[in-house]
């Protein structure tokens, strides 16, 4: 029995299988005993970790202080709005109950928002294009990152190189199927529910956040700011389905007035990464998610409309929510700012700028086609007019009537217009087709027309990427036969195929193996594409309304069809019936600035306008033409307008008075004189005389006045004919130290430069907002004596400029502030003028010299005293940047010319003549002494006439 | 037919199909919890149909089977080598599926590790006598090592060892001697240790990246690098201490839940253990373990007394398959391992591991209906 027993263990100890149920059972135990460690021994601890209430302090955005103008007039603050927000709040059983109710919550959302016209948010990479479809809207290591998270990877690396390379559409198609199921089959074969391209991609914006985030489930996603009171019922109506949508109170940033000091005010935004490590260098208590000023005022003055954050010190969840609220700090409201600016004024010379530009744009549109008038010599440009027909196209050009919206013929005439369009597109896709693939002229050989449409399609081909300029060798023979116009389009894009500066794939999928087949998939490609490009459409635009298959009464009509114009039943009819003039009707609207200078985009419509304090350098106005409304930037940011806004040929969101530098022509010519005169090269009373041509060197420049002359001239009376012969002199001598040395420019303007600094001209100004550096001249003495050569300068130097002048060389800072007042009404900061240079050196002789100089210019300009009575010193100034633009101007003074006050000065871009700076100069300076204009009885053709003006120098 | 009439039915041995029934149920209850309806209603339907096979194959002579082992083989390589050419990744870099519709796709590696202890078995057994020759060991290695490298390369790394050390069980029950045994792991072991050194230098090509990190992050667990690949094992881990003794009540609509904050990804399939333990606490976790267990031990009891030395090692193969996937899946769970994806047997989602679980269960019930008489 015994051994039975023995025999029996043996057995079992030595079968194989004892070893092995041993380990098994080692197994077990190893994970019971772990189960044993984290449940009972370790399972208090968990439990208690997952009810911890973490303890966080967040900050509570200070409210940003208001700007102020100089009266205290409100010009930004701050308004309580309601913004929507959306976090994944939602309890779900499964994924796809998730996806299903978060896109469908998602959409539904948006769907309200948009129907009340609120801007939503959307940031995903990818977009719509015009023609519908997805493309990518960021690149580079964006892209990646972008790529990285959508395939669910989690670095870069691990991107296969068919996902690095994966079309937008490709992405969409993927996420959509994969990660958050939009638009995709159930079992029955069916989609549940299907949403929009667009729709698609805010909804795969909001999610993706949300994935983010997906560790911190409470995070709220604004969807849109500023929203109305209508959207907030709709949204508060159905908030039983809108599951995680909330309502919030937020402030805005809002601008009183904001179109007339935008460039000066700037905008707020959410800071960048950039901005962010900035800013917390001197104040730690910025972070992510903070607004800050972007540009401008906002920017500038930071520090001090940002005020200090408040915190608060919370309990979270282990999923975020707050549970309790433990203390709390208030923040402190943002200070006060004020400016130096007027804002009554500022409106005021913000039209005046602008009836002036439509007014020069109204007395050169002419009713034919006649662009140039010639002189006797048939070269020489004598008078630039801007046809009618360029005003109509004009219209399309710059985007004021919309091609979209002709195409959509809502209207009777707009559908007119619009088959008309499509009739000229065939002919001329059917000419072009002919020209590409059958006749194959010489570009020199094509007519206008048609060159115009070949040359857009080679830009467009460039722009597109189909042409790849970076592959052209510029020096080729056939490349430089093309650019010489020698050759056919047809020649050149064979030629460009067999050099392989074409990107084949972007229109054919195949290799063909035949130049030919590439060259005609080549051309297929064009003539399907240039249907979409806006650039096409518009010359094709253009010919309508060169050749009248598109009138100005049909343009008319349209700019009351799409709201351009207020409805006016009575012109209306008159345009429609076609018995009005077109050309008047157009002519009366640019003069009652309906259509502004703006909108047309013609030359000119741009300028700037400067007022400063002399006694203070204090800025009273500062106008920027044309301008925008920074309200669309506050909040979420009008994408719609602020790609109008980049797209607008006139350039609106340029600072023409800060940042737009011109040439300041004979507005520099008091640099010469002071320079001159204290340099002892001329004397005040020395004659030089004028022959119209100055011939000490060589080629001869030309005085405005030849071939008439001047004859003698003085210092002052050559400021007041602005004569360019005693100038040249004048640079002549300083180049050559008074005729002792050989001829050195350096010397000479060496010399300008140091005057025009020391005179406020060629000096930063020491605004509190951006400002170009200006360029004073280095080169050709002669020619930089009258204010050419490299002088380059801002409308706000000039006004720096002109101030100086009348403080007999005491230059002050200028400044946009002036006060600063912190939310307990103590004052901050308090501007006090600051003198940045003195000219004590220059005798009050050579100032007298020039301010009667100054003064006799005034008395001479006819547009001046015919418009007010205000006594002043001035100084005319044109300068000529291209024959076939009309001249720049401007006009620079000081007022009253007695005790001077005020420094002003007027810059327009392709002006044509100073008389037109100096007339809105006049109006100005009524405005700003309340004086009414006395000119309102004049009529507008003998203003224009009786101007006294310059002509420019031919070099 | 004849066949049929020499079973004793008595035999039957329905503790072990009463004992599979219960895990799978119990994993079916926990799917519910875990997952959506149509995620539980997918694995009754599983379950149903694998009962069904299980039965039928308990019903044909596994010895009628093993005639045809080289043929299984010949399957085996066929079906990876199809895998690997015709297979889908699910977006996942691994080449494991193969997709039937777009909601039900075939993972054939659950299939190939039945049928490699099938294999197996029959091999040992015709060569049982040379099994202590190290050319044949040299043989066995490579027959072994061919199915596996292909495995390897799917990549699927787990499933991978997972065999191999089920394929080992049987070759050490096979009745190695302990000398070879010695020298073997004199050999192994130095090679063993050279490799994961290696492996963990940052230019290794042996291991894809994402294996080396899953390795490194259990190794270095405070190494921020690493650290976001531990992220699923420390919710898992939350979740089954914080279920203590009791658990937090079976299907659980609390929010504040590690599974209902939805923070335990794949918690109806790999990490369905994680829900158990938060749900049903250390007594719902032991109660598994020990089905689990008893499972084991009853196929073990089973190859005692299996008729001939093949039914032994098909049921030590079953068993050691069932013990070891229970310990890496739970020690991955329970952060004992480095995180890797292996299914929980009979109880994690998904249809072609329980299908091949069940078939294999069929084999063990005809090893055990035709076994000898107890001795007694």
């Amino acid at each position: 029995m015994y051994q039975e027993i023995k025999d029996y263990i043996l057995s079992i100890l030595r079968s194989r299988l004892f070893p092995v149920v041993t380990l098994f059972i080692i197994l077990f135990i190893i994970l019971i005993h772990r189960l044993f460690d984290l449940q009972i021994i370790q399972g208090e601890a968990y439990v208690e970790s997952m009810n911890v209430k973490t303890e966080e302090v967040q900050s509570i955005t200070a409210t940003r202080g208001n700007i102020y103008d100089c009266n205290g007039v409100l010009l930004a603050y701050n308004d309580l709005a309601f913004a929507v927000k959306i976090s994944d709040s939602g309890k779900y059983s499964s994924v796809s109950e998730k996806n299903k109710i978060l896109n469908q919550v998602i959409a539904d959302a948006v769907t309200i928002l948009l129907r009340h016209g609120e801007n939503v948010n959307c940031d995903y990479p990818i977009i719509l294009n015009e023609d519908g479809h997805y493309e990518f809207n960021v690149s580079d290591s964006a892209k990646q990152r972008f790529l990285r998270d959508a395939y669910g990877h989690r670095s870069i690396s691990e991107l296969t190189p068919e996902e690095l390379n994966a079309s937008a559409s490709d992405v969409i198609d993927f996420v959509c199927e994969k990660t958050y199921q939009i638009n995709q089959k159930n079992k029955d074969g069916e989609i549940e529910q299907f949403y929009e391209p667009e729709m698609v991609l805010y909804i795969l914006n909001y999610r993706s956040y949300m994935s983010a985030n997906s560790y911190q489930r409470s995070t709220q996603f604004t969807m849109a700011s500023d929203v109305s009171d209508e959207s907030v019922a709709e949204i508060l109506e159905n908030s039983q389905d809108l599951i995680g949508v909330d309502v919030c109170e937020e402030y805005i940033r809002k601008y009183v007035d904001g179109f007339y000091v935008a460039h000066i005010l700037g905008y707020t935004g959410m800071i960048s990464s950039d901005e962010l490590e900035v800013l917390q260098e001197e104040d730690s208590q910025y972070t992510a998610s903070d607004i800050v000023g972007k540009s401008g005022i906002e920017q500038s003055m930071e520090q001090y409309l940002q005020g200090t954050k408040g915190s608060r010190k919370v309990y979270v969840d282990h999923v975020g929510r707050i549970t309790e609220v433990l203390e709390e700090k208030d923040p402190i409201m943002g200070s006060d700012v004020y400016l130096t600016i007027d804002i009554e004024l500022q409106k005021k010379v913000y039209k005046a700028l602008e009836q002036q530009i439509a007014d020069i744009l109204v007395s050169h549109i002419v009713d034919s086609d006649e662009q140039y008038v010639y002189k006797s010599d048939g070269t020489t440009i004598s008078t630039i007019n801007i046809p009618i027909k360029d005003v109509y196209f004009a219209l399309i050009d710059n985007n004021v009537i919309s091609m979209s919206e002709i195409a959509s013929c809502k209207t009777a005439t707009e559908s007119t217009v619009y088959h008309s369009f499509l009739d000229k597109q065939k002919e001329v896709l059917d000419r072009l087709s002919t020209e590409l693939l059958v006749s194959d002229t010489d570009y020199a050989h094509l007519s206008e027309e048609m060159q115009n449409y070949i040359y857009t399609i080679y830009e467009i081909l460039g722009a597109n990427g189909v042409l790849l300029r970076s592959n052209i060798d510029t020096s080729d023979t056939v490349y430089e036969e093309w650019i010489a116009e020698t050759i056919s389009f047809k020649e050149f894009l064979s030629y460009a195929l067999a050099k392989n500066w074409i990107d084949v794939s972007k229109f054919t999928d195949s290799n063909y193996t035949s130049l030919s087949e590439s060259y005609e998939a080549l051309v297929a490609y064009i003539l399907e594409d240039v249907k979409k490009e806006s650039s096409f459409s518009k010359k094709i635009y253009k010919y309508m309304i060169k050749y009248r298959s598109l009138s100005g009464s049909q343009l008319g009509v349209l700019l009351y069809d799409q709201g351009i114009l207020k409805y006016d039943e009575e012109t209306y009819g008159k345009l429609i019936m076609g018995s009005t003039s077109a050309y008047s009707f157009m002519v009366n609207k640019i003069a009652a600035c309906e259509i502004t200078p703006a909108m047309l985009a013609l030359k000119p419509c741009s300028g700037s306008a400067t007022i400063i304090d002399n006694d203070t350098g204090r800025i009273l106005a500062m106008v920027s033409y044309p301008s925008y409304d920074i309200n669309y930037f506050s909040g979420s940011v009008d994408a719609a307008y602020y790609n109008q806004l980049l797209n607008d040929k006139s350039l609106p969101l340029v600072n023409n008075a800060t940042t737009t530098r011109t040439a300041p022509g004979s507005s520099f010519k008091m640099v010469s004189a002071v320079a001159g005169l204290e340099e002892g090269i001329i004397t005040a009373s020395e004659i030089i005389e004028c022959n119209g041509i100055y011939e000490t060197v060589t080629p001869n420049p030309k005085c405005w006045v030849y071939p008439s002359r001047h004859g003698n001239e003085n210092v002052k009376t050559a400021l007041r004919d602005s004569c360019n012969v005693y100038f040249y002199e004048v640079g002549y001598r300083l180049a050559t130290n008074n005729m002792t040395e050989k001829y050195d420019s350096n010397r000479a303007t060496d010399i300008l430069a140091d005057y025009a600094k020391r005179m406020g001209l060629a000096v930063t100004t020491g605004i509190e907002i951006y400002e170009q550096t200006p360029i004073a001249s280095n080169e050709n003495a002669v020619a930089s004596a009258i204010g050419q050569g490299r002088n380059s300068y801002t409308g706000l130097n000039l006004c720096h400029y002109v101030s100086t002048i009348a403080n007999s060389g005491v230059c002050y800072d200028l400044t946009l502030i002036d006060r600063v007042v912190d939310s307990s009404g103590t004052v901050i900061f308090e501007s006090i003028p600051i003198i940045s240079s003195t000219m004590n050196d220059v005798s009050s002789s050579t100032w007298n010299t020039v301010h009667e100089g100054m003064r006799m210019v005034s008395e001479n300009t006819s547009s001046l005293i015919t418009n007010t009575t205000v006594s002043t010193a001035s100084k005319t100034g044109t300068a000529q940047e291209n024959t076939k633009l009309p001249d720049h101007c401007d006009f620079i003074c000081y007022a009253p010319y007695e005790n001077p006050e005020i420094g002003l000065s007027i810059v327009i871009q392709n002006g044509y003549t100073s008389g037109n700076a100096a007339k809105v100069a006049a109006n100005i300076l009524n405005i700003y002494y309340g004086l009414s204009n006395p000119s309102e009885v004049t009529t507008k053709n003998s203003e224009t006439e009786g101007t006294v003006t310059e002509g420019a120098v031919a070099q | 037919m004849n066949r049929l009439k020499r079973y004793h039915f008595e035999q039957y041995n329905l503790l072990l199909v009463l004992v599979i029934l219960a895990i799978a149920g119990f994993g079916c209850l926990m799917i519910n919890s875990a997952g959506d309806t149509s995620m539980f209603f997918r694995q009754i339907i599983g379950i149903i149909i694998g009962t069904t096979i299980m039965i039928v194959v308990s019903l044909i002579d596994y010895n009628f089977i093993l005639k045809f082992f080289w043929l299984i083989y010949v399957g085996i390589i066929g079906i990876l080598i199809f895998v690997r050419t015709f297979g889908t990744d699910l977006e996942t870099g691994a080449y494991r599926w193969i997709k039937i519709t777009d909601t039900f796709s075939i993972q054939p590696s659950e299939f190939v590790k039945i049928l490699m202890i099938l294999f197996m078995a029959k091999f040992l057994t015709v060569y049982r006598e040379k099994i202590n020759s190290f050319r044949f060991l040299g043989i066995t290695a490579i027959v072994m090592g061919f199915p596996l490298l292909l495995l390897y390369k799917q990549p699927d790394l787990s499933t991978t060892i997972l065999i191999f050390a089920v394929l080992i069980m049987m070759i050490y029950c096979n009745g190695l001697s302990y000398r070879n045994i010695f020298i073997i792991l004199l050999c192994v072991i130095p090679v063993v240790v050279t490799l994961f050194i290696y492996i963990q230098t940052p230019n290794q090509t042996l291991l894809k990246p994402y294996q080396r990190n899953r390795i490194l992050a259990f190794r270095y667990p405070d190494n921020e690098e690493y650290n976001n690949l531990k992220y699923q094992q420390d919710q898992a881990l939350k979740a089954i201490g914080s279920g203590q003794l009791y658990g937090k009540g079976y299907n659980s609509d609390d929010p504040n839940t590690q599974k209902n904050s939805g923070a335990i990804p794949v918690q109806e399939s790999d990490f369905i253990f994680a829900v158990i333990g938060e749900e049903l606490g250390f007594v719902g976790c032991c109660f598994l373990i020990l089905l689990l267990a008893f499972l084991v031990f009853e196929c073990i009891i089973v190859s005692v007394y299996a008729k001939d030395y093949q039914g032994r090692l098909i049921c030590c193969g079953y068993a050691a398959l069932i013990a070891f996937s229970t310990f890496i899946n739970i020690g991955v769970v329970t952060e004992l391992l480095p995180n890797t994806g292996l299914p929980l047997p009979f109880v994690s989602q998904g249809l072609s591991s329980l299908m091949s679980l069940f078939g294999g269960a069929g084999i063990v019930l005809n090893v055990s209906l035709q076994r000898r008489r107890r001795l007694n």
